[in-house]
């Protein structure tokens, strides 16, 4: 195998040509009669760099053309031979026309068309987008380099956004924490001077008194001096907008009606509205008392907020909305039964004799499912009886109907097709109650070809519905145009889709959705 | 004008996407529209046609091809005098469809409707693309079905007038024939024109304004 390219042999002569010195080998001060062999020295016998093959004859050799290009080792390129050779990608037996070009990353032997990109490599045939030379390589490769995809590149900062989320949510956490500490603190402190008063004379005058000393307690104030502006909305100071402090927090704010930045809350709203709190106080006595501390928004904001929002969480949906949702768990449950039910009787149907666990497994399950079923049907049935409110939620409601009873038009279908081997004498109770269920449940003892007859004639239905819009419409158009004679013609058309879809919601009776 | 029009209640079948409302609109404005939007339900149109003194005047309804509203086809078929069974030459599905549209005319529609089996698309063997419907088939279906057969294209225009053109001088005869028993396509006699001077009349006071 032919290893180092022109510039060796270059190499060669130049030293032939200069002067001939002697090079000692700096690892074990061997002899060397030139640059090149103290190269090839170190690199075989101390391992620097790739082993390679020298050449035995470099001077009188000609290098094959095929690879030579300055300083780029070759070693790792596949050799091509006639007959043999095929293109790694494709397969193709490479001769002169298909071409035979080397892949100078892998090395591997590509014919012309398979082997077309170009990628900067060091002369080791190392990916060096820095400083390497352009060569030709193939799509793996050329794929293959990091710092390439096909769709640009990503980078994961989902866990910099976790920390950061969660930094910034314990921070706000623990502002909540202190602010209720405060809050905590500040009533009872009001509640028991209001206690320690009650009855007494003085009791106007002292309250007032204690209940400010105990307020600069709680929390520091901010100084008077120190703001100009309202710190919430930015307005500044006058004669007529005063400055306030927060009772919690401190911080100086107005108390403008506009903007709200503060405002003064009687004590017993803010413990009924928190109360969560462990206030040892009881709030009962406070009801005639009316006593208000003044909070900032921000305060409020801070601590009421996720309590209001949790409060309307809990507040019971409308009859509707409560009904559709068990409608859709219970669906769920169907399709989730059903999916069991099929794998079960699969199996069972491929081995020849059940197992005892297995055909009994399945009957639970068809038992389950058609309780589910039942309580699906029972929903829907209460859906419909429920007075909507409003239009959106008569539509709701209508929707609701249709689709619930598409949906177990097609469940019951698919629980009938199942395969179901069970030998009778065994089952045969189960399997009675089962059919007695499922014609309960229909009611109308409905077969499976009413079913689908029912379903297409659904359908039919909505095609007349629309069609009968779309000459209401032709109609509307004409009366413009005074285009009487086609008025006539539509009316009469309009009058047969009309009889025609009476004739079908007669048919269907309760089953359409009319 | 004279006096007599004849009216045509005619109905286009087949299936979806062979050029159906193409050969319509071509038909009624004379003008074509590459990639229409398929049609829903059944669409309605007029066209009248001055044959030798007559006057024709074709009520169409286009109905959509789409699987969905064959239902549909059934109202309009019903009580029509001509139909127009269009297939595309291009797609053989298409033309085993119109066997059926045929099959299910004799059958339900109107005995003495007047069908017309049209091969539509034939532009496009032009411009290199294979036919895949023979005509010879085609024609054979018509012979023995009774059918009027055309091959037309509604891009370029080709043979569409005449299609309807065949229908209208068919009708006259039928109409001479069994005048008295046809609930539709009567002449429209004086009694059943709209008259100005009277006050009595439906359609104008339904449309007019309430002052």
């Amino acid at each position: 195998m032919v290893a180092t390219g022109e510039q060796a042999s270059e190499d060669f002569h130049d030293s032939e040509n200069g002067e001939l010195s002697i090079f000692n080998c700096p690892v074990c001060s061997k002899e060397l009669s030139d640059l090149r062999r103290l190269n090839y020295h170190l690199d075989n016998d101390h391992s620097f760099g790739e082993p390679q093959e020298l050449a035995t004859h470099p001077v009188n050799k000609q290098v094959k053309g095929r690879h030579k290009r300055d300083g780029f080792v070759a070693g790792h390129l596949k050799a091509f031979e006639p007959g043999i050779s095929c293109c790694h990608e494709c397969g193709r037996l490479l001769r002169k026309g298909t071409g035979i070009v080397n892949c100078h990353k892998c090395g591997e032997l590509f014919c012309g068309a398979h082997c077309r990109n170009t990628i900067k490599l060091d002369s080791h045939g190392r990916y060096d987008p820095q400083k390497g030379r352009w060569y030709v390589c193939c799509y793996k490769c050329f794929g293959a380099r990091p710092g390439y995809n096909d769709y640009g590149s990503s980078r994961e900062l989902t866990e910099t956004l976790k920390s950061l989320r969660t930094m910034k949510n314990e921070d706000k956490q623990l502002r909540i924490i202190q602010l209720e500490n405060r809050l905590v603190r500040l009533l009872d402190g009001i509640i028991a001077i209001i206690r320690q008063y009650k009855g007494s004379l003085l009791e106007g005058f002292r309250v007032q008194k204690d209940i400010s000393k105990l307020e600069r307690t709680v929390t520091s104030w901010r100084d008077d001096n120190e703001a100009t502006h309202c710190n919430i909305c930015n307005q500044v100071f006058d004669i007529t907008l005063r400055r306030h402090h927060c009772r919690l927090c401190g911080n100086i704010v107005c108390d403008s009606r506009s903007t709200n930045c503060s405002n003064q809350v009687p004590i017993y709203n803010l413990m009924n509205a928190a109360n969560d709190l462990p206030f040892t106080e009881a709030t009962q006595e406070l009801v005639s008392d009316n006593v208000s501390i003044r909070l900032c928004s921000e305060c409020i904001h801070n601590l009421f907020f996720q309590r209001k929002f949790k409060k309307e969480v809990r507040q019971p949906l409308s009859p509707l909305l409560s009904q559709c949702e068990s409608i859709s768990n219970t669906s769920r449950v169907i399709i989730q039964l059903t999916a069991s039910l099929g794998d079960i009787e699969r199996i069972k149907s491929i081995s020849q004799a059940p197992e005892q666990f297995d055909v009994n497994e399945s009957n639970k399950l068809r038992a389950k499912l058609l309780r589910a079923v039942a309580s699906y049907h029972q929903s829907t049935k209460q859906i419909s009886m429920i007075k909507p409110k409003n239009n959106a939620e008569k539509k709701i409601q209508q929707s609701v109907r249709m689709a619930s009873s598409i949906f177990i038009d097609e469940k019951v279908l698919q629980l009938k097709s199942l395969p179901c081997i069970n030998p009778p004498q065994i089952y045969h109770a189960p399997e009675s109650q089962e059919v007695v269920k499922l014609s309960n449940f229909l009611a109308d003892n409905l077969s499976i070809k009413e079913i689908k007859e029912i379903k297409q004639f659904r359908e039919e239905l909505m095609v007349l519905k629309e069609q009968a819009f779309l000459v209401e419409t032709m109609i509307e158009n004409a009366k413009k145009q005074r285009n009487f004679e086609e008025i006539n013609i539509l009316n009469g058309n309009l009058q047969e889709l009309e009889s025609r879809m009476q004739t079908i919601q007669e048919y269907l009776g309760d089953q359409s959705f009319a | 004008m004279n006096s007599s029009i004849t009216s045509v209640k005619l109905v286009l079948l087949g299936e979806a996407a062979v050029g159906k409302s193409s050969i319509v609109l071509r038909f009624v404005s004379n003008d074509f529209t590459e990639n229409k939007e398929p049609t829903i339900g059944a669409a309605f149109l007029t066209q009248r046609v001055n044959i030798g003194d007559e006057t024709v005047k074709f009520e169409i309804w286009d109905t959509a091809g789409q699987e969905r509203f064959a239902s549909l086809a059934p109202m309009y078929y019903r009580n029509a005098q001509a139909a127009l069974v269009v297939y595309d030459v291009t797609k053989p599905q298409s033309f085993i469809k119109a066997r059926h549209w045929v099959k299910e005319l004799h059958e339900q529609a109107s005995k003495g409707i007047i069908i017309a089996l049209v091969g539509n698309k034939i532009d496009v063997l032009e411009s290199g693309e294979e036919r895949k419907v023979a005509r010879e088939e085609a024609e054979k279906l018509a012979e023995e079905e009774n059918l009027l057969y055309f091959e037309t294209s509604a891009k370029t225009g080709e043979n569409v007038n005449e299609v309807f053109l065949a229908i209208g001088e068919k009708i006259p005869l039928k109409k001479a024939e069994d005048q008295a028993n046809q609930q539709h396509g009567l002449r429209i006699t004086d009694d059943q024109r709209i008259d100005l001077a009277s006050s009595t009349n439906g359609p104008v006071k339904a449309s007019g304004c309430n002052c």
